[in-house]
């Protein structure tokens, strides 16, 4: 239950008609109360429109922009007003406001409670909750419960409504459905006397149809607010200060409207000028004088917030600085479009994430939201808990304060480049548990173990999936590893001095030897010659001859056994690489760690063998009868074995001998695909049906209708959140789980159509070049594939991906083997970069007369952290019909399926710009060179573009998506 | 503002000239200068028909045909202050951008009149400044207070920049439909911001007109708000107003409605008038609501719809019982005057009240 932090009571106070003037003129960037109605000017037209509906039916969804003042709007216009206009005829007046926050119906049943003078009463909050279990049939029970009287008035606000959607989106599916549901009766059957207003950002309107009714009564009832024209601004800006005996010139008013900009920030910045402007004034009498047209608003603000963080570090406490860095970092978010937005947070989860103490955070907060700050909300007076909301006050302050929205050096900026490393490393710490070998570069423990010890605090990794202990413990493994392999290189040098000393002792002891023998020999002629005797140094001479002739032996013995290892590494080599090479072809899988093989053996049956030891594992008794199965795939954590046979296929768990059928399919199945998280296995096949399996019980989870043909390829991305499925007909669906489960949330993205005529450039490289795909750990493969897919649609022979782990290169490589081939393997490396890959080449020597090494082979080795964000950039175009024609030309051209990706972004003039991908995310490098090549092709804005590009929730969009 | 309409009041000025086309006479490359003025004369006359069809009243197109001191040919100092004077009172100004234009001293020199007087923009309705790009020409030669503007191109984008010239130019009609093309969406963007100057033209005339009628001794419509249930009082009110010759709406006292607010007639009453008073009799609650709600509210919806402002008073009936502090500091806070009906200057107050209300 909530602590409702969301629910206050908002009312005038005991006399409406008391005119109590607030503090100063202008508020500034926060919105403005109930209690600023005096001082709220310019939307008279739209207050009184607003009310007039509201009289007609009692329910309205008010909506715009963000930030365009609809708070400000009900509460100092409607609601002041509509009170004052009640109380006058007569009318007893109570108004509530609440948000739905992360619990809806608890909020509502607390906000019909303080209605009803029971506020905080847990027993009378559980019984009004009990009646919003009666969703459509509520407003009765409603209305009873409430027993206006006639001259009763109840005005209910629910504020920020959209919060509704975000709550329904991170599971509260079924509370938002009968929240809406208890809406909906209201709006059909209002209790007398009962006012309902909604307030939501526009851009959720859309949202509004995934719910019962609530469409329906949107349009009944709907007001979207808007723009103030220039006389009303004019009065915004200069009437308020008549009532303090002060003045604004028109002069300057038009100075601060012409200085604004017709932009969204309009207001915020004129208002947040005045509140400066009047503060510094002595007179109250601000003329041009007082202002210098053309500073822009936008400085002024950001040098105020300057100098109000000046003011909280006094100048230079570093860790002060930290924290109110950390503050807004949390408080800000860049929202589904890209664009950055306000993350209000409690003051107790603040405190958590920035871990920083009470006192400490209460002085950064209270500094930023002062009377003539007002950077933050709630105002000053409202007393802060630990569950008081802390919000900014507007969006202006966001993307007019450099040091947030600067998109270079910007904490915003900061804070995604963060959340970005977090995850990677979540990924990491995951790998490294599956397989405990899989831990960090030594460099990259140094520098990454400082960066967390950096965090503010282990709950700042929560908003990035959390699993500090998981991270902490492959940080705690990648030392160890360090630490050990340090002492290895330290052992290997003391051993190498050892071996060099032992190396010159022998030749050194070799050399007098043969001196000594020498000297001997010739001592011995003389002394035969002088006196034949001494038969105890030939001893000696022949001893020494012996030793020696061993002493080669063991050489020669131990030279062989070097080059037995290293054929036997090749044929190794070379044994993957054939298995790799098969696996387009027939039913064969290599195991994500590269320790099994799942194939066909010489029965047909399926079998599974350890590549290290050589030896067949022994299969499920129920499975080992699987005969010629078509298709084979391992979970990705290896354990499970997914296979088909026509329209029969079979999961099964190798290390638990489990084996089960799954049944479905009409005829041939196609295509098998794990769920990233495990847990899921998708199959599809010719019945143009996919199927999702829960992978565990071999209950089916999920059935669609992937395509009209046949479906040819599936695959989830890497966020396992969407399915990907292939027709043969070319139609790409996506489809979309928020909850990644794949049960009852499906919901279908707009399909790719594909067709046209295939026009994507080939390699220039005379003929077909083989190319080895190398990659650091398992997290790079579905990154790889999407090479390798791309590679053959090129006509490159691109046999199989190799697991190198802590071999990769720090930076990635293009290695070829022959001088010979130097310009075959750059025409290469620059149609790879053109595709998006920063390689370097490296010839490696050695192999020029190699007969291991084909004619134009190369190798593609990524760097350790570079190909997880390196899919394949087949175009980025303006032009969105262009974006499809290519998307679908680059899935026409080639050989196999892949998944084509198009990203949409908004230039600075709110033109669409789209970047066709294969696969799912792009570098900040690649990121920043796209940007560069549109700003060349016509300005667009960076920031907008690259933070869409980045963010997570971006991920594609097909025509009309 | 520096309009031609010097000696009267602000409210009253205006933009002799609609659109000033500033151009160069200059040629592209050393040739005769006939066929850049013929061009950009013609396209002045284009502009001119084009905005003509969007029933933009009055319209005045300015194009100086003049020839150049420093072109070749001498210009007197008057012809100048003649010139200054047109540029400075142009609501809007058109540059034909080129490479001769760049150079002319002529043309910087109408640029700088104009921004002398344009920049801050004492309208504050922004973009008055429109750049036709006649030929292409380097954007970082351009001069600052032009930068940044993208501008109208009249010529094909995709030939070579040395061969590139105006659409039609010396009688061309391969490109007219790029050129007509271009002209409209020109006009209508210009059209647009002529709009905007006048409607902030006629807000200020508007605002002059009423402080002119607040200013006279009598004769101003006076809305007078009373309850039905104070209607002796009302009555009485109104005519010792009528006697001082106000026109007093409406006809007669108002009940307070169920919703508490006004109904659309009286809105439209009080939009109307030249001041509002609120009845103050024995009645104080019925007071305090009727300033919040009639004195502010519905006096400030009035005064959005009408774009000037509405003069409010409390007009008094009882005396010193009704005023204590605590109301005349609402009254105050509301912005509503206090007159003492109970006086015998009050008619002198009235008149002060509404010289000062609209002032």
């Amino acid at each position: 239950m909530s602590d409702f932090a969301e629910v206050r009571g908002e009312t005038l106070g005991a006399d409406p008609f008391a005119v109590q003037l607030p503090g100063r003129p202008y508020p500034g960037l926060r919105p403005f109360e109930i209690r600023d109605w005096p001082i709220f000017f310019g939307r008279e037209a739209m207050t009184a429109e607003v009310i007039d509906l509201l009289g007609h039916r009692h329910f309205l969804v008010v909506h715009g922009d963000s930030g365009c003042g609809k708070s400000s709007l009900i509460r100092a216009g409607v609601q002041a007003q509509l009170e004052q206009e009640q109380t006058r005829s007569g009318h007893r007046w109570v108004a509530v406001a609440m948000r739905p926050g992360d619990s809806p119906l608890w909020s509502l049943a607390e906000a019909l409670a303080q209605a009803l003078g029971r506020g905080g009463d847990r027993r009378a909050v559980r019984d009004l909750r009990r009646l919003l279990n009666r969703g459509r049939d509520a407003a009765g029970a409603i209305a009873q419960a409430l027993e206006l009287a006639s001259d009763q008035r109840l005005c209910l606000l629910v504020d920020q409504f959209e919060e509704l959607f975000r709550y329904s989106y991170e599971g509260g599916g079924d509370e938002a459905r009968l929240f809406t549901d208890c809406l909906v009766a209201l709006e059909g059957a209002p209790p007398p006397g009962l006012y309902l207003i909604l307030t939501m950002r526009s851009e959720f309107m859309g949202h509004c149809a995934r719910y019962e009714g609530l469409a329906e009564a949107v349009n009944r009832g709907q007001y979207l607010l808007p723009r103030m024209d220039r006389a009303a601004l004019v009065r915004a800006i200069r009437e308020p200060a008549k009532l303090y005996a002060g003045e604004v010139d028109a002069a300057l008013a038009d100075a601060l409207i012409a200085d604004a900009g017709g932009g969204q920030d309009q207001l915020p910045l004129i208002q947040h000028g005045l509140m400066l402007l009047w503060g510094r004034s002595r007179s109250k009498h601000l003329g041009l004088a007082d202002y210098t047209p053309g500073t822009g608003l936008k400085d002024l603000l950001s040098g105020h917030a300057d100098s109000v963080m000046r003011q909280v570090t006094g100048g230079g406490d570093r860790v002060r600085a930290m924290l109110v860095e950390h503050l807004f970092r949390a408080l800000t978010d860049a929202g589904a479009e890209g664009q950055a937005v306000r993350r209000p947070q409690t003051f107790g989860a603040l405190k958590a994430v920035t871990g920083a103490d009470d006192g400490a955070l209460r002085e950064v907060v209270d500094a930023f939201r002062a009377e003539g700050v007002s950077f933050l909300t709630p105002p000053v007076g409202v007393p802060i808990k630990d569950q008081t909301r802390i919000d900014i006050a507007h969006e202006a302050l966001i993307r007019c304060w450099r040091r947030i929205g600067d998109p270079e050096t910007g904490w915003l900026r900061h804070e995604f480049q963060d959340g970005l490393t977090w995850q990677s490393l979540r990924v990491q710490a995951q790998a490294c548990e599956r397989d405990p070998s899989q831990v960090l570069s030594a460099a990259a423990t140094l520098e990454l173990g400082g960066w967390v010890r950096a965090l503010p605090s282990p709950q700042w990794t929560e908003r990035y999936g959390g699993g500090f202990s998981e991270v902490e413990h492959l940080l705690a493994a990648s030392e160890a590893e360090r630490q050990r392999k340090l002492a290895e290189s330290e052992e290997r040098r003391r051993l190498e001095v050892r071996q060099r000393f032992l190396t010159y002792g022998v030749l050194g002891v070799s050399l007098f030897a043969f001196i000594a023998v020498g000297a001997l020999m010739m001592s011995w002629h003389w002394y035969r010659a002088a006196d034949a005797k001494g038969t105890a140094l030939e001893d000696e001479v022949e001893r020494r001859k012996a030793l020696h002739a061993e002493l080669e032996q063991a050489l020669q013995r131990s030279t062989k056994l070097n080059d037995d290892l290293r054929t036997q590494i090749e044929q190794t080599t070379d044994l993957i690489r054939e298995v790799n090479l098969q696996d387009q072809a027939s039913a064969t899988a290599i195991s994500p760690d590269g320790s099994l093989v799942a194939s066909v053996a010489s029965d047909r049956r399926l079998a599974l063998l350890n590549l290290k030891s050589g030896k067949a594992v022994e299969l499920p008794p129920a499975c080992g009868g699987v005969e010629g199965p078509e298709l084979a795939v391992f979970s990705h954590d290896g354990r499970l074995i997914a296979a088909a046979r026509d329209r029969d296929a079979w999961l099964m768990d190798w290390e638990e001998t489990r084996c089960q059928g799954l049944e479905g399919h009409a005829s041939r199945i196609r295509r098998l695909a794990f769920h990233p998280r495990g847990g899921l296995l998708a199959t599809g096949g010719d019945d143009g049906i996919c199927r999702v399996w829960d992978a565990q019980t071999g209950e089916l989870v999920a059935t669609l209708s992937c395509a009209v043909d046949s479906v040819v390829d599936l695959a989830f991305d890497p966020s396992g959140l969407r399915m990907i499925s292939t027709g043969a007909d070319g139609e790409i669906h996506v489809w979309h789980s928020p909850s990644g489960r794949f049960r009852d949330d499906i919901s279908l993205q707009a399909p790719i159509d594909i067709s046209g005529p295939p026009t994507t450039p080939t390699v220039a490289v005379d003929t077909a070049p083989t190319v080895y795909i190398h990659i650091r750990s398992e997290g790079d493969r579905l990154a790889a594939l999407a090479w390798r897919r791309l590679l053959r649609a090129q006509g490159v022979t691109a046999p199989g991906i190799e697991l190198v782990g802590e071999r990769s290169p720090s930076r990635s490589e293009l290695r070829f083997f022959r001088r010979s081939e130097e310009q075959q393997a750059a025409q290469l490396r620059d149609w790879m970069s053109r595709a998006g890959a920063m390689v370097q080449l490296k010839y490696i020597p050695g192999f020029e007369e190699s007969r291991r090494i084909r004619p134009l082979q190369f190798e593609v080795w990524f760097a350790d952290d570079a190909i997880g964000y390196w899919f394949p950039v087949v175009a980025s175009v303006y032009d969105r019909e262009q974006a499809f024609s290519t998307a679908k030309r680059a899935q026409r051209e080639a050989a196999e399926r892949y998944d084509v990706h198009v990203y949409a972004a908004a230039d600075a003039k709110g033109r669409e710009v789209y970047a066709v991908t294969l696969g799912g995310y792009m570098t900040e490098k690649e990121a920043r060179a796209r940007v560069a090549a549109a700003r060349k092709g016509g300005a667009p804005d960076a920031y907008a573009w690259e933070s869409r590009v980045w963010g997570e929730n971006l991920w594609t969009k097909g025509p009309g998506g | 503002m520096g309009f031609l309409t010097k000696d009267l009041p602000q409210a009253l000025q205006t933009f002799p000239i609609d659109v000033f086309l500033s151009y160069s006479h200059g040629a592209f490359s050393g040739k005769s200068s006939t066929r850049l003025k013929a061009w950009s004369q013609k396209l002045a006359d284009d502009l001119r028909e084009e905005l003509l069809q969007l029933d933009l009243e009055d319209l005045s197109l300015f194009i100086d045909s003049s020839d150049r001191e420093d072109e070749g040919v001498d210009r007197t100092a008057r012809l100048a202050e003649q010139l200054k004077d047109r540029v400075e009172g142009a609501a809007v100004l058109v540059v034909l951008m080129s490479a001769p234009y760049l150079r002319s001293r002529w043309c910087s020199q109408e640029r700088d009149w104009w921004m002398g007087h344009n920049s801050p923009d004492p309208l504050a309705v922004g973009g008055r400044v429109f750049v036709c790009r006649a030929q292409p020409t380097d954007e970082l030669a351009w001069p600052e207070v032009l930068k940044g503007f993208f501008g109208y191109c009249f010529y094909d984008k995709d030939k070579r920049p040395d061969l590139a010239r105006p659409f039609t130019y010396g009688g061309a009609t391969g490109d007219l439909d790029e050129y007509l093309d271009t002209l409209v969406r020109l006009a209508g963007d210009i059209a647009q911001r002529l709009k905007a100057v006048r409607a902030v033209l006629d807000d200020r005339r508007r605002q002059w007109q009423q402080q002119q009628r607040a200013a006279a001794e009598t004769g101003q419509i006076l809305y007078l708000y009373g309850r039905r249930e104070h209607a002796p009082s009302w009555t009485e009110a109104c005519e010792r107003l009528q006697d001082r010759r106000f026109v007093i709406n409406p006809d007669r006292p108002e009940s307070v409605s169920e919703t508490g607010g006004l109904d659309p007639e009286s809105r439209s009453q009080i939009a109307l008038s030249d001041g509002l008073l609120i009845l103050g009799t024995p009645d104080g609650r019925a007071l305090d609501s009727d300033m919040v709600v009639v004195g502010r509210s519905y006096r400030h919806l009035a005064i959005a719809s009408r774009r000037s402002p509405l003069p409010c008073a409390v007009f008094d009936t009882v005396g010193a019982e009704l005023q204590d502090a605590r109301r005349r500091s609402n009254a105050a806070n509301l912005g509503i005057a206090w007159i003492d009906g109970t006086r015998d200057d009050w008619p002198e107050h009235i008149t002060g009240w509404l010289r000062q209300g609209v002032g």
